[in-house]
């Protein structure tokens, strides 16, 4: 079973592929890959400065493929009401996975006791994880992985994804993962080598796979799993289980 | 084809042998490697020597470069013998691993070695302060008889494409660039196929070239034929 833990969908006219749910999902069929949490990207941020429009246009695509289709509501943490209630709208009602926010994009700092923990508070509330971007130590710090072991410490029942397990930064992510347990890391970008080593430091079943598509290739993303130097079952939970769990995907969420 | 840029040797970092190399280049259908000493440093001369050995042991396979520290006393006449004298064809600079920064006048006289014997300099940059591309475009351009190779950058590789004496090794491969048509200022002239193994992975490599839908006569050049305007190759 093979699940992307890390996507990006928001169909025609902004500015990636795939640009129908048809065409992700023949994607997944060629990769083999049963279902995907998605969130919208960066290029679908309304005029508003919010993603309501594209939070609703996975609300949609969802109920198109309700098993392989798993969205995670995205927020602009510096409007704060409208941050909490489409975690309110998306997650509470129409049953999203999660939350994602992306701290270079949104400029803010991932620990913001003003902005993010209001988030946190309500997504551990719900008792949903959070993916967060992570990376780009050029960018002021805004998104350094460091900063999500202050937040896992502040909140230790929510799970929190570092997405792209901190890019250049991977071995501060895989340091605070270490500290706090309720941290994954996903691992898109990463090399075979970097996310072997995250393993053997934190376990395989701290591990997601993603691959950040259409900004990824998921299946150039999958043979790095696949290269690396762990064995068969720790793949499988990379490739799968491990977010399955995650997400409760089991228990018939 | 050819494997523009690999390591051999041990380290506190890696570790990839000869035998290791050649397997791999069997398996995947590569013809030669490209073959540095790993860093870190910040004496190169043992390592150095197994490069030199394993180059003679299959020499129309292994690529030998000199790895070398441009702090270290000695270390031009070290470089001129490699380059004269064992069979080496290259240099490589690591001003990360090794400490200065990309145009200190301490690289001069190795980039005048390279200059006199017409062999090409690789320069590892991308990571560190020491090393951003655009100090070693700005750094090629004071040599412009000297052909240098530094790493890919997603975004700043066009500081590169302008300048005649600079060539960007592709790992990670930019599959996506070419997948969506998104390479006018990505001149395939410039590119030269690398996998950095053990650091990066050689079959992860191929698939993303693979994967990127160029053409033969495309390919072509970025796995050979570009390497073999600069370098020596039999």
């Amino acid at each position: 079973m093979i699940i992307d833990a890390h996507t990006h969908f928001a169909g025609e006219g902004r500015g990636y592929p795939p640009n129908s749910v048809e065409d992700l999902l023949c994607i997944l069929d060629m990769n083999k890959i049963e279902a995907l949490v998605t969130c919208a990207p960066y290029s679908s941020i309304g005029k508003d400065r919010t993603y309501d429009e594209a939070n609703q246009f996975l609300a949609e695509s969802m109920n198109k493929a309700p098993t392989r289709i798993l969205p995670l509501v995205r927020v602009n943490p510096h409007l704060k009401e409208n941050a909490l209630e489409s975690i309110q709208r998306f997650v509470a009602e129409k049953r999203f996975y999660g939350v994602k926010f992306h701290p270079r994009n949104e400029a803010f700092a991932i620990n913001s006791e003003e902005i993010v923990y209001p988030i946190a508070k309500a997504a551990n509330k719900l008792r949903v994880p959070i993916l967060i971007h992570t990376g780009d130590p050029d960018t002021y710090g805004f998104a350094q992985p460091a900063l999500v072991g202050d937040l896992a410490d502040n909140f230790p029942n929510l799970t929190l994804i570092i997405g792209h397990m901190g890019k250049r930064l991977y071995e501060d992510a895989i340091l605070v993962a270490k500290w706090f347990d309720n941290i994954i890391l996903e691992t898109s970008f990463r090399s075979p080598r970097e996310i072997t080593y995250a393993v053997k430091r934190i376990g395989a079943d701290r591990v997601v796979y993603g691959s950040d598509m259409p900004f990824g290739i998921p299946e150039i993303e999958i043979m790095k799993i696949n290269l690396c130097d762990i064995s068969s079952r720790d793949k499988e939970m990379i490739l799968g289980e491990n977010i399955a769990r995650i997400l409760n995907l089991e228990g018939g969420r | 084809m050819i494997d523009g840029h690999a390591f051999l040797g041990k380290s506190i970092y890696m570790e990839q042998s000869s035998d290791d190399i050649i397997s791999k280049m069997d398996n995947l259908g590569l013809n030669a490697t490209v073959v540095t000493a790993p860093p870190p440093g910040p004496f190169y001369e043992e390592a150095n020597n197994l490069i030199r050995e394993r180059a003679i042991e299959f020499p129309d396979r292994l690529i030998p470069i000199f790895r070398t520290n441009p702090y270290l006393e000695g270390e031009t006449d070290r470089v001129r013998i490699a380059l004269t004298d064992q069979g080496f064809r290259g240099i490589q600079l690591d001003p990360k691993n090794d400490g200065y920064g990309v145009g200190y006048k301490i690289m001069n006289p190795i980039i005048q070695i390279a200059k006199d014997l017409g062999v090409p300099v690789y320069i590892h940059s991308g990571d560190s302060i020491f090393c951003p591309i655009e100090a070693v475009a700005d750094y090629a351009s004071s040599f412009e008889k000297v052909n240098f190779i530094t790493n890919f950058s997603q975004r700043n590789y066009k500081v590169v494409m302008n300048k005649n004496n600079l060539y960007l090794m592709t790992r990670p491969f930019p599959t996506l660039m070419f997948k969506r048509g998104n390479m006018m200022s990505l001149n395939i002239d410039k590119l030269i196929f690398t996998s950095d193994a053990p650091i990066g992975n050689l079959e992860l490599e191929l698939k993303r070239v693979d994967l990127s839908g160029l053409e033969q006569e495309a390919k072509d050049k970025i796995f050979g034929e570009n390497l073999k305007r600069l370098i020596d190759i039999h």
